[in-house]
């Protein structure tokens, strides 16, 4: 979603989730989402990639949410794990280590992101050859809860007029 | 209010258009929606010798994940219960 909660040329460019409840327009949620993904490979450590980009321009795009007014703003981080090549023989387990995910769990949210924002983590893990709609495992962490503020006037009427 | 609560639940469930989970859901859910018809010759918990495509390349772009993962029904229901403690339903996701 863009116009009218965004404005052209100004950060966030947009916005990847809004939630809100019909008829509590003044206490909705911006979800910024970023995507980290990691491939598990043959007798080799796992391929992960863009988790500097997700730091820098999620906690830039984060400040955007909170400028435009939200209730609450959450940067959620959602780990795309392709876990086919581990060798682990219960598929349930066929995850990257977390020792692998250390620049990611170990990034300095307190001091390098607004401490108004909170953090989530989605997984969504890749464990055998089906399809990922087919087999799959979802997790969900709610790392840090996001600081509740006064809601914006006119971020409030935007969503009422929104025809959803 | 027994009564009115059971009326309730058996209109909802009437009104699902898929089943509900028939697990619980905490905060890590495993689904698995392949029927087991004994056509596949292939194993659950075996490799599949030619294998599909990486999640991690499943996906276009970021908007793709995002749509995907917000009209997954047990996304939802995990993220609705844990963040909202209660039903997605009565939320507004755009």
């Amino acid at each position: 979603m863009k116009e009218p909660i965004t404005e052209p040329k100004k950060k966030p460019g947009d916005i990847d989730i809004l939630l809100y409840k019909e008829g509590n327009e003044s206490n909705a949620v911006g979800i910024e989402c970023k995507i980290v993904k990691s491939e598990s490979l043959e007798n080799q450590p796992p391929k992960i990639n863009k988790i500097t980009s997700v730091q820098k321009k999620g906690t830039k795009q984060a400040d955007g949410y909170i400028n435009i007014g939200f209730s609450r703003v959450f940067l959620m981080v959602i780990l795309l794990d392709d876990g086919r090549h581990y060798k682990n023989p219960n598929f349930v387990f066929r995850t990257t280590p977390t020792e692998e995910l250390k620049e990611l769990y170990d990034f300095d949210w307190n001091t390098k992101m607004n401490t108004e924002v909170g953090i989530i983590y989605a997984y969504v893990n890749q464990l055998t050859s089906n399809h990922i709609n087919q087999t799959k495992g979802l997790g969900l962490r709610i790392e840090r809860e996001a600081k509740e503020r006064i809601q914006c006037d006119g971020l409030t009427e935007k969503i009422k007029n929104l025809n959803y | 209010m027994k009564i009115l609560a059971r009326l309730k639940k058996t209109i909802r469930t009437f009104i699902q258009k898929e089943p509900p989970p028939e697990y619980e859901v905490t905060q890590f859910v495993i689904s698995d929606r392949q029927p087991i018809t004994g056509a596949s010759k292939i194993s659950f918990f075996v490799n599949n010798p030619q294998p599909g495509a990486s999640v991690t390349r499943t996906f276009e772009n970021e908007d793709d994940v995002i749509n995907w993962l917000m009209s997954n029904a047990d996304f939802k229901h995990i993220f609705s219960k844990i963040y909202f403690h209660h039903p997605l339903s009565s939320i507004i996701v755009a």
